[in-house]
């Protein structure tokens, strides 16, 4: 007995040992650690999505709306595949991956029985050939810049993470006239330059339209012989309300994040100082008292603080306050004039205008005043403001001598273009997403 | 014809030329004043366009519609299971692969793959120069059977794997490889700091089987599942470009974006 267990064993141990000889050695993963990457944007393809003639136009707006961001290349449509595509099919992905289309933007558009466009997309991993989105957007057949921009946001949250900015709109002072008789009408447009319209007809001078974080509400300013005014104005009412009279001037009033409050400058007794209104009872508060002229307030996102411009230093520079005017300190302490500070709704940077010379910069700093990039110089800039997701400013800006116009540039610096919007205009505001 | 009229008419000159000149002046003010800006159309409110959204059904497959797919396209679609795509941006010139390689490939594994592609040997020397690496020391030597000994010194963890050993230069150069592919959002929140881990196993045949993110691409923060996606895409792309000696391994790729965007 004890032999034949004996037997068993030694058989045991030379199958084991077999086995594990046939195994070979240990296996283990090739680990690769990758610290380098391909910085250039994202390429995709979008072609024209099928069905209607409109199908190539919103393809051509979201191919704008990507294209600008930065993120993002769109292939040229004479590279693409000739390949048949349908919205209902996986399309075949060699063939798009050849071309080195990392991600496809299918579409179909189809009117239904009751008139309204539908629009039908899918975004395909090329490489992965898998399906990120696919999403069905019905609306009015005159909406279909507002579904592309819908769809370019979808687009980009999806593959960036961050929230889109291209179904927003910007609020502008329009100007025409001659440089002694300038006309300034309040004026609206989307954010990529198309259906703009007035808001105001001109008779009276505007000034420093800004967007509340929320609700596509507007405060603005208007000057008059006997003062100035601020006003309150819902866009989708139409409702306007007037939050103050002043007999000197007032600037630049901002929204706080919540809403519920207004900071502005205001001229009083010959000393311009920050003050907070409460939108709610109308109750004025005094933030700063100081013989220096301090203007441009603006909060950071949480609302416990202000970014404001002030001379008190015997030139303009920035400073940060708490919400309720303690504690105010200077944080930009490069040569030259800082002004027109604005804080980005991420939080994490500070948009403002430099002077050096002749030469006006468009910069952005950390809230602490550290980390100055200068994103865009000019001949003249002025008026920076933030896309909702703090990934583009907008402002004002003169190549050369002659009327400003609006231009935008990525927090990078590499991206700046001018907006599509033909005419003078200055002090842009960008809106919330509308959807 | 008098004195008189010859009078007459000199004195009209200066008249004829005066009133052309002014004709000739109104003219050109109308052709040449600068019109007045379109007037846009004015409104007290801006409505908004009422968009509604709903999620479509899946999508069938490539193959429920082959005529469709097939009939226009130049480059038919294999009906075969998936392989390396055979039309990808070209791939660096392999040349054969080291002997010790070979040697060293495990006697279960076919010493010589069938495979779609010709160029498929690798060549880590010439894979360097083609993505232009600079990190590497460089030198003439070819595979790491020329380096012998010092290979291994220079390696401190020479990677083994079913018999293959991978120097730390060989792990650069595929990490080159996958870095093409790779575009980060640098710039977005959150994305600058993020490691993302991808495991992807290849079939025998060269083809990733399975490309597992552990579960990053489904993760509530959008951020995450974005550079997510945007991993997974370059560990794909670089899947048909691994040489064929490495087939049927488990990769670990980690993609490092604080590096990755700093760099930039």
């Amino acid at each position: 007995m004890n032999a034949f267990r004996a037997a068993v064993l030694a058989i045991a141990v030379f199958c084991a040992a077999g086995l594990m000889i046939g195994a070979g050695p240990a296996r283990a993963d090739i680990a690769i650690d990758v610290d380098q990457a391909n910085l250039q944007p994202m390429p995709l393809a979008i072609p024209d999505f099928a069905g209607s003639p409109v199908g190539a136009q919103i393809a051509q707006v979201i191919t704008a709306d990507l294209d600008g961001t930065g993120y993002f290349r769109a292939l040229a449509p004479a590279t693409y595949p000739a390949v048949a595509l349908s919205v209902g099919v996986q399309p075949p992905f060699d063939p798009w991956r050849s071309v080195g289309a990392q991600g496809l933007l299918v579409g179909q558009v189809s009117t239904g029985a009751d008139g309204r466009l539908n629009v039908d997309f899918r975004l395909w991993d090329v490489y992965a050939g898998q399906q990120l989105l696919a999403t069905r957007l019905t609306a009015t057949p005159d909406s279909w810049r507002t579904i592309a921009h819908q769809i370019a946001d979808a687009v980009y949250e999806k593959l960036t993470g961050e929230k889109g900015y291209f179904d927003t709109r910007v609020v502008f002072v329009a100007e025409s006239g001659s440089r002694t008789r300038k006309i300034t009408r309040l004026a609206i447009m989307d954010q990529d330059g198309a259906n703009p319209s007035y808001l105001t007809d001109g008779s009276t001078m505007v000034f420093s339209p800004r967007f509340s974080a929320k609700r596509q509400e507007i405060t603005y300013m208007v000057l008059r012989p006997t003062g100035s005014s601020i006003y309150l104005k819902n866009l989708d009412t139409g409702r306007e309300e007037v939050l103050g009279h002043f007999r000197g001037m007032t600037m630049a009033p901002r929204f706080s994040p919540d809403d519920s409050k207004v900071a502005f400058a205001a001229e009083r007794n010959g000393m311009t100082d920050i003050y907070v209104m409460n939108l709610t009872n109308h109750t004025t508060r005094r933030l700063t008292s100081d013989l220096a002229i301090d203007t441009s307030p603006s909060f950071s996102p949480d609302g416990s603080q202000i970014v404001f411009n002030s001379d008190r230093d015997g030139s303009p520079q920035l400073y940060v306050m708490n919400a309720d005017g303690s504690d105010a300190h200077r944080i930009s302490f490069g040569s030259g004039r800082y002004t027109a500070p604005v804080w980005s709704p991420t939080g994490g940077l500070i948009a403002f205008v430099k002077q050096q010379g002749e030469v006006f910069d468009i910069g952005v700093m950390n809230p602490d005043g550290s980390g100055e990039r200068i994103l865009a110089s000019s001949y003249f800039a002025d008026e920076p403001c933030w896309s909702p997701n703090g990934r583009v400013i907008m402002f004002e800006r003169k190549v050369v001598s002659g009327p400003s116009r609006l231009w935008t540039v990525d927090v990078s610096g590499h991206f700046l273009r001018q907006t599509p919007y033909p005419m003078a205009g200055s002090d842009p505001a960008w809106s919330p997403l509308l959807h | 014809m008098s004195t008189a009229d010859l009078h007459g008419r000199d004195s009209r000159v200066p008249a004829l030329i005066a009133a052309a000149a002014l004709h000739a002046g109104l003219l050109a003010l109308v052709i040449f004043y600068p019109a007045p800006a379109a007037m846009l159309p004015i409104g007290s409110s801006v409505p908004i366009n009422i968009v509604s959204s709903a999620q479509l059904a899946a999508a069938r497959a490539a193959v429920e519609a082959p005529r469709v797919q097939t009939a226009a396209a130049p480059a038919p679609i294999p009906a075969a299971p998936p392989q390396p795509p055979a039309a990808e941006p070209a791939p660096p010139a392999f040349s054969p692969a080291p002997a010790r390689r070979q040697a060293a490939a495990p006697a279960s594994r076919p010493s010589v793959q069938p495979q779609p592609q010709a160029a498929d040997h690798f060549n880590f020397n010439r894979l360097l120069k083609d993505i232009g690496s600079s990190r590497r020391a460089g030198g003439p030597a070819a595979s790491s059977a020329q380096r012998g000994a010092a290979r291994l010194e220079t390696s401190p963890s020479p990677r083994v794997g079913a018999g293959v050993a991978l120097t730390q230069a060989d792990q650069q150069a595929l990490a080159g490889l996958i870095q093409q592919y790779w575009h980060p959002a640098c710039g977005v929140p959150g994305a600058e700091s993020l490691f993302i881990k991808v495991a992807m196993r290849l079939a025998p045949d060269g083809h990733a089987t399975s490309v597992d993110l552990g579960g990053l691409d489904r993760s509530a923060d959008p951020v995450k599942a974005a550079a997510a996606i945007r991993a997974r895409a370059a560990a794909y792309a670089f899947a048909p470009r691994v040489p064929s000696h490495l087939f049927g391994e488990l990769f670990t790729i980690t993609f490092d974006s604080k590096r990755a965007c700093a760099s930039g």
